[in-house]
């Protein structure tokens, strides 16, 4: 692959054209930034060494672009096409799942609630080996936003394996202590910064909201 | 030591008349300071009787849910049992922790704004019907997993000047009440009463005034839809002061004889958390690191610089933090001085001093400005008024290992009990009696004779 014997890690950024766009528009292009670790392990042995590779799990993928629209941040629906591999729908909700980079890298699922005609609101998650990680968007929980909020959570204990979901948003967000208080009344809980479940994504809190699956309910 | 208190195994120490909380403090700080000085919690459950004993008098018969997750140790909870309050539940474990205890269904209330659909299940398995609903998503997920739901619709409130609670973001609008009725008709879920919630840094009485107004109006409409409305929840917002206690009462009980008079049927309730248990608890933590920093190094940017000697500012490093028990200072102001408790001279010179929890994180700072003695490591501070928001359930993913936490009632409170005819035979057996004179100490003591 692209990485070198006996470096530590690899950093890949770039970007891809987005070809529904045309070169002057801001939606032109769709930026990635991905890092791998990678720890080698050579076995002394006289003929031809083996190298085995073990991969750190890499979770400094952010969802950098909207899987739907391929923009940043948008909020308003747009035609179009974004890396999503599939979608789903289920009432108000739309469930967008990206392209599966390398098998057993995290995987993007977008999560589109339609809260009036023409205005969404996007929570851009990562899924990984049973944990979700939602990025909050602005005004998430405000009054006609929440459901957006419960929506997702909803399809998430219904129709995934996800055990832990967490939100995550900026430290210097002006809204932090409303988002702390608002979350923490749902039954979200604050996660120590250096908990090992946590991805390495800088100048973030995570918030952990354990879905309490029950195998000793009785099957309706 | 530390296995004197272990869930629900726990003793409360009975203390005579010459005992107070100071000595029960200094006892376990000794105790504490030969063993690995950790951090810990004494309980005063006398104060939960008393708050109990003023919210009769002064709110009755406005019956409170004790909202759960403020504080779910076992200690407080059993009392209030006793106590004959109801509670109000935010998820399957809190469910599970008061039906422990023998309280009946018809007493408990599930009011988490976002409930998963296993705990809405678990509810309803067991019994728990009246739940909060304040959005269409939510009433569907009920209707899904509750049919026999009785919902609270909870009604938002102009409440804009607390800046410790968010009652903006939930509560549904007047505007949308009818749309929600008109679904929960469809999916055939009843609606039994109105929620709503003022936090308690609200001083305008003209919020209370228009949410019973507005209450009201919701029943009205609620009626003519066909629901059997019966009961009405003030919600919380309490903060332990029995003046703020006499003055929501004084604006909400005219009202309520108008709105809601006696002969309507309509069961008031409320759900005070924080008022219980806030001034019942307090956290006695070590100092385990410090540091002299200069003086422009420490004061924020910007600030005014009032000195230009060469005075160190301390910083320490306790051993319980924002990822620990001061969890709620995340995103509030603590309303705690801290206290030194080594005793030192009314002329010893005070230095401005921050307060910092043990990880290494930047927004784990407890008190960001203040004058106190200096302080050595192994030094230890008290904190009051930690009973609330401190001591919820724990989710099994925090792995933050609690401080031990000490139960006490002063004689005078436990008689003040049997008086009242409030008897629990889970409690009865957790006493145990402490003569003043008598140094606390777990080898020294000998169970009460019931």
């Amino acid at each position: 692959g692209p990485c070198s014997e006996g470096t530590p890690s690899i950093f890949c950024r770039g970007k891809k054209r987005n070809y529904l766009y045309p070169i002057c528009s801001p939606f032109a292009f769709y930026y990635y930034c991905y890092r791998y670790r990678l720890t080698y392990r050579r076995r002394m042995v006289p003929f031809p060494g083996s190298i085995t590779m073990t991969e750190h799990e890499s979770l400094t993928l952010r969802p950098r672009y909207c899987l739907q629209s391929g923009g940043y941040w948008l909020s308003t629906s747009m035609p179009g096409n974004g890396a999503f591999r599939a979608s789903l729908q289920a009432g108000k909700l739309t469930v967008f799942a990206g392209d599966l980079l390398p098998p057993g890298l995290p995987v993007q699922l977008d999560f589109h609630f339609q809260l009036g005609p023409h205005s969404f609101a996007h929570w851009h998650g990562l899924l990984t080996d049973s944990k979700l990680f939602l990025d909050t968007p602005r005004g998430a929980l405000d009054h006609n936003n929440r459901q957006s909020l419960t929506a997702t959570l909803e399809y998430v204990e219904e129709k995934t394996a996800v055990n832990v979901v967490f939100v995550n948003f900026q430290l210097s967000r002006s809204d932090r202590g409303d988002l702390l208080r608002a979350f923490s009344y749902l039954g979200f809980e604050v996660v120590r910064p250096d908990h090992p479940s946590l991805p390495p994504w800088e100048h973030v809190i995570f918030m952990v909201y354990p879905l309490e699956r029950d195998g000793g309910l009785e099957p309706e | 030591m530390k296995g004197f208190l272990e869930d629900a195994n726990y003793s409360i120490s009975l203390l005579d008349e010459g005992a107070t909380l100071g000595d029960v403090i200094n006892n376990y700080v000794y105790e504490h300071t030969l063993a690995g000085k950790n951090a810990f919690f004494v309980g005063d459950l006398g104060k939960l009787l008393k708050k109990h004993i003023q919210w009769q008098n002064v709110m009755a018969p406005i019956k409170p849910f004790y909202t759960v997750k403020c504080n779910s140790t076992p200690g407080v909870l059993e009392i209030l049992a006793a106590l004959g309050t109801g509670f109000a539940c935010s998820s399957k474990s809190e469910m599970a922790l008061v039906q422990d205890l023998g309280i009946a269904p018809e007493n408990i209330i599930y009011t988490n704004p976002c409930k998963q659909a296993s705990q809405i299940k678990y509810a309803a398995k067991t019994g728990v019907n009246i739940m909060t609903c304040d959005n269409e998503s939510e009433l569907k997920k009920i209707a899904r997993n509750h049919p026999n739901a009785k919902l609270l619709l909870h009604i938002a409130t102009e409440d804009i000047s607390g800046d410790e609670e968010m009652s903006m973001k939930f509560g549904t609008m007047l505007k949308s009440c009818r749309h929600l009725m008109e679904c929960a008709k469809e999916l055939e879920v009843q609606i039994v009463g109105i929620k709503f919630h003022i936090s308690s840094s609200c001083m305008e009485p003209q919020v209370y005034i228009h949410a019973l107004s507005d209450a009201r109006c919701v029943f009205d409409m609620a009626e003519e839809f066909g629901f059997k409305m019966n009961m009405l929840d003030i919600g919380g917002g309490f903060s332990g002061s029995e003046l703020q206690l006499e003055e929501v009462n004084h604006v909400i009980n005219p009202l309520l004889d108008v709105y809601f008079p006696e002969e309507s049927g309509v069961n008031v309730i409320a759900e005070p958390g924080c008022y219980y248990v806030s001034s019942a608890f307090t956290l006695a933590v070590n100092i385990i690191a410090k540091k002299a920093v200069e003086y422009d190094k420490f004061l924020p940017s910007g600030r005014e610089q009032i000195r230009s000697d060469d005075e160190p500012v301390f910083m320490y490093y306790m051993n319980d933090g924002v990822y620990g028990s001061f969890a709620s200072k995340l995103s509030e102001k603590l309303n705690t001085i801290p206290e030194v408790h080594k005793k030192y001279k009314e002329d010893e010179p005070l230095f401005a001093s921050s307060l910092w929890g043990p990880s290494c994180d930047e927004l784990d700072q407890i008190v960001e400005n203040c004058l106190l003695p200096e302080l050595s490591v192994g030094d230890w501070l008290i904190f009051d008024n930690m009973g609330s928001g401190t001591l919820g359930q724990q989710s099994a993913f925090n792995d933050f290992q609690r401080p031990p936490i000490y139960y006490m009632m002063s004689f005078s409170d436990w008689y003040e009990m049997q008086d009242a005819g409030i008897t629990s035979d889970t409690l009865m057996k957790n006493f145990f009696f402490v003569p003043s004179c008598i140094q606390l100490s777990p080898e020294d003591s000998f169970s009460a004779a019931a």
